[in-house]
Formats: structure tokens, sequence, C-alpha cells
């Protein structure tokens, strides 16, 4: 199927997005157990990582060459990257799969808005990204116990990194979830779930391993090992120019992907 | 047609019904692979650093894990809610017997395919973990029953703990808060983000006596002879004393939501 022209300028999306916004606020004070169950949860997930740290950091000061307090930061910066991701893309591309299915795929294509971007910030859950707390609560530890050794610098970079790594998360998330458009129920995004889940870790946790696998071939390294390091002022600011260059190399290639599949998509359920 | 039987039956039919999907089954599959594999690297590092646990102890029991992933788990929280949510509950409340009959064919269905799918997979981990003297699971049919009736009972606690969790979705219409800390509660404490046995002495105690350890890490602490036969009455008797109290929380849980349902999505 193929799809209408659109409008390609970065104001009009901004604009779209910040309504999208502002109906999930209004959803959110619809729900309002719902938003305080995902408050509880943040707590809860904080509890639970602090107990996980605890076991390994048990009878060692170091794990695979991490402390316990930049074990924190990894933790942090990925409960930042999971939940914001998770608000901002990553359910709407997981729910794209049964819009597929029932045919109302066929209402993004008709829009004069790009298909893939509809269908990957067409709507926005306050619940995930209040879940992202932990996370900031986590890098906030991390920065107060470290305040005498960690300048405002490592922060910026840091913080610019992460930037590069939720590009990248995007990338690789869009890459897979684009062939859902043409082959649903493939079972590709819990895949990419799983991969993403992985970066909770730091790289070094799989040895020899991880360095080839996450810095060359699937680049999960730059989600959160790199961004820990810049703020622990062990990464050099080329890595982010490294990312970003790898973050718009995989986004061209979901966007050859996602006009690929488009193109084979047959409308089913309308 | 009796009860049996009708479970017979929509086992049949949704083991047909999930054949069709088998690409997406796989794909689960593979992302649990990488999920266990990745927890065995996190671990194995941690028993490196203690004396108490071995490295193949690790590795053999994330592989036992994901085999008992395949046979127990429970999908009431992913199709029950969705159900619930959408109206389509009420077909299950009109027919002519329990509905937990049909859940319960769906789960055996699915966990049947997954299973069957998992077997190549299952066979190449033994064979990886085997050539690096990583399996230490040795057979014996004694406690080979035991884990026969462990993994009974753990398809019956996470069918039961399921139903419960997803229940509010008959009042409740955004359930994604409650789905995720339920899979999150379930994964720290049924042994599988944090294997029994490293954690301290009371962690140990904790899970012992909650219900999360029988659904998961029980089985396959009995199969790689983690525990000995008083540790697996106790575990059997505990499991059982859960049963009886899930299934009368399911039922006042039920009774209380049952009365807000309105199946507005039909």
């Amino acid at each position: 199927m193929k799809q209408r022209g659109f409008r390609n300028t970065i104001k009009y999306y901004w604009r779209v997005w910040k309504r999208i916004v502002r109906g999930s606020l209004a959803r959110g004070y619809i729900y309002k157990k719902e938003l305080v169950i995902s408050i509880v949860r943040s707590v809860y997930i904080v509890l639970a990582q602090i107990i996980l740290l605890n076991v390994i950091f048990l009878d060692t000061q170091m794990y695979v060459g991490w402390s316990k307090s930049e074990a924190y930061l990894v933790i942090g910066i990925w409960n930042i990257l999971n939940y914001v991701g998770w608000a901002v893309f990553g359910i709407n591309l997981i729910r794209l799969e049964s819009s597929v299915i029932d045919g109302s795929f066929d209402f993004t294509l008709l829009k004069p808005i790009s298909s893939s971007w509809l269908a990957s910030f067409g709507d926005f859950f306050i619940y995930n990204l209040s879940s992202a707390i932990s996370g900031f609560v986590l890098v906030l530890y991390y920065i107060v116990s470290n305040l005498g050794s960690i300048t405002l610098i490592d922060v910026c970079f840091g913080l610019l990194s992460m930037c590069v790594g939720f590009f990248i998360w995007y990338s690789i998330f869009l890459i897979f979830a684009s062939f859902t458009v043409s082959s649903p129920k493939n079972g590709l995004l819990a895949v990419a779930k799983e991969l993403l889940g992985i970066t909770k870790y730091p790289i070094d946790v799989f040895r020899n391993v991880g360095d080839i696998l996450f810095c060359g071939i699937i680049p999960l390294a730059f989600l959160t090992t790199v961004p820990a390091k810049f703020f622990m002022g062990k990464a050099f600011f080329r890595s982010i120019f490294y990312g970003f260059v790898i973050g718009v190399v995989l986004y061209l290639v979901a966007k050859c992907l996602w006009k690929f599949n488009v193109r084979k998509y047959s409308s089913t359920g309308s | 047609m009796n009860s049996f039987g009708i479970l017979k039956r929509e086992i049949k039919a949704y083991f047909l019904n999930e054949s069709i999907y088998k690409q997406q089954l796989v794909g689960w599959i593979i992302a649990d692979t990488i999920k266990i594999t990745a927890l065995i690297f996190v671990w194995m590092n941690v028993a490196q650093t203690r004396v108490d646990v071995d490295t193949s102890y690790v590795a053999s029991y994330y592989l036992l894990v994901m085999l008992i992933g395949k046979i127990a788990s429970d999908f009431t929280m992913e199709n029950g809610i969705r159900e619930m949510i959408n109206g389509k509950f009420s077909n299950f409340l009109i027919k002519p017997f329990n509905y937990l009959l049909e859940y319960a064919g769906r789960n055996l269905g699915n966990n049947i395919v997954r299973f069957m799918l998992f077997i190549p997979i299952f066979i190449i981990g033994v064979f990886i973990l085997s050539a690096n003297n990583l399996w230490v699971c040795k057979f014996n049919f004694l406690r080979f029953v035991f884990f026969a009736f462990s993994l009974v009972i753990a398809f019956i606690m996470n069918f039961l703990l399921g139903n419960i969790f997803s229940l509010p979705a008959l009042k409740i219409k955004e359930m994604d808060g409650i789905r995720i800390f339920y899979y999150n509660t379930a994964s720290m404490l049924s042994g599988e983000f944090i294997p029994i046995v490293f954690l301290p002495s009371f962690g140990q105690y904790l899970l012992k006596i909650l219900p999360f350890r029988y659904t998961l890490s029980f089985p396959v602490e009995i199969l790689l002879d983690e525990i000995d036969g008083f540790g697996i009455l106790c575990g059997f008797l505990i499991s059982i004393f859960w049963i009886v109290i899930l299934i009368f929380v399911y039922k006042v849980t039920l009774k209380h939501f049952i009365k807000y349902y309105e199946a507005e999505g039909i």
C-alpha cells in the first residue's frame, strides 16, 4: 500500500506531539489509580534493584571492574532510557501489531504525516514516564556520592551521551518494529525488548564476547555503558560522535526498512 | 461432557491455534534465551566471587529455568486482561462451563507448543554446557517424580496468581501498571532474577515461605539436588498450603470485581 504525501517540518511535528502529550496528561487525570500504581512501582523498582546489587556485591567490592555506585549508575541510566522509551515510543510500537491485524493501520497511512513517526509517537504514556523517576534517583545517588570527583563537564557529556543512546535505542526498536507492518505476530519486538534489556548490565559482564558483540555488531554499549563512563570521567568525546554516526546509520536503515515493509503491507481488517 | 473432556478439547483447540503463529513463538523463545543468557553471565561472574556457589550450578540452573518457563507459564495476564477490557470476557461467562477451564486449556495448549519448539534449544544448551563441564544435572528417578509433581504445582500456582492479578481488569480499564508490577514481583521472588542460593539466609527464608518460589525455582532445585528430602517435603506442604489460600483469594476477588463488570467493549 502506498502512503499519502506528508509534511516534514520539525515545527509541525513538534506541535502535533505537544497535542498528543496534552491528551495523554488529560487521560492520566482520568486514570488516577494507574498513575499512583506506577509511582509505587517506581519505588518498588528501586528497591528491587538495590536488593539485586546488594546480593551481587555481598562478598566483593568490585564486580567485573565496576564498583557498587558505578553499577547503580548503569542501572539508573537504563531505567531512564527504558521507561522514557516506553513512554514516548515503546508501547506505541508494541501496539502497532494489533493495529495492523485489525486494519486500523490504514488510518495511520492515510494521515498527512509520516507513518513511522505516527506509529512511534502517536500516543504518550505518562505512567511509564513516572517509573523513570527510579532512574533519576539512582543517577542522582551516584552524582551525590561522587560529588568530590565528578565535574560538570562529565555530567554534561553523560547527558549528551544518554541522548545519543536514546536515539540508537529508538532506531533499533524501529528496525524490529518495521517488520510487523508486513508480517505481524513475528515475535521480533520481543527479541528487541530483551536485547535492549541486557544493557542494564555493564558490557564487561559478557567478557570478551561483550566487547566484540556490543561495541561492533549490535551497538548496545552506547546505550548505558558509554554514558556511564562519561559520568565517571573515563570516556572520550569521540565516543559520542561514533555513537551519533551509528544512530544516524541505524535510523536510515530503519526508515528504508519501514518504507519497504509498508509497500508489502496489505490491509486485512478494514 | 465432563470438565476433563472439555479441558482436553480446549487444549487441542488452542494447541492448533497457537501452532499457526510458530514464527511468533520462535521469536519469544529467542527473546527468552537472550534474557536468560544475560542472567547466566551476570550470576556466573558473581559465583566466581563466592565460595558457596559453583558456576556450573548457575549455568544448569538457568537452562532448567528456561525449560520450566516453557511448561508452567500462565498467559492470563496478557489475554485474560485484554478480553476483560474489550468485553469478550462475556462470551466465557455465558458458556455452560467455568471460564477457568477455557483459560487453563489455552495456557496448556500454548505451553505444549512452546515446549516442543524449545526442545532443540534445550538439547543444544545441554550439549554446550556439558562440553564446558557446566551441566551438573544427574538423572535420578525418584527426584524426577518429585520434579514432575512440583511442575504440576508450579503451573497451578502460576495459573491462580495470574488469574487473581488479572481480575481487577473487570473494574480498572488501565491495567499496564498492575500487570508490569506483577511481572516484576514474580521474576524477583520466583528465583528468575536472583537465584535463591545467592541470597543471605533471611532472604532465602522469606522466599521459601512466599508462593513465587514454587512457580519456578523449586522444581529446578529438586532436579539439581539442591534440597534434601525434608526440604522437598516442606516445599510441597508450603506450596499446597498456598494453593488452598490462592483458591480462596481468587473466589473472594472474583466475587468482588465481577459486580463492576459492564462489558462496555461489546
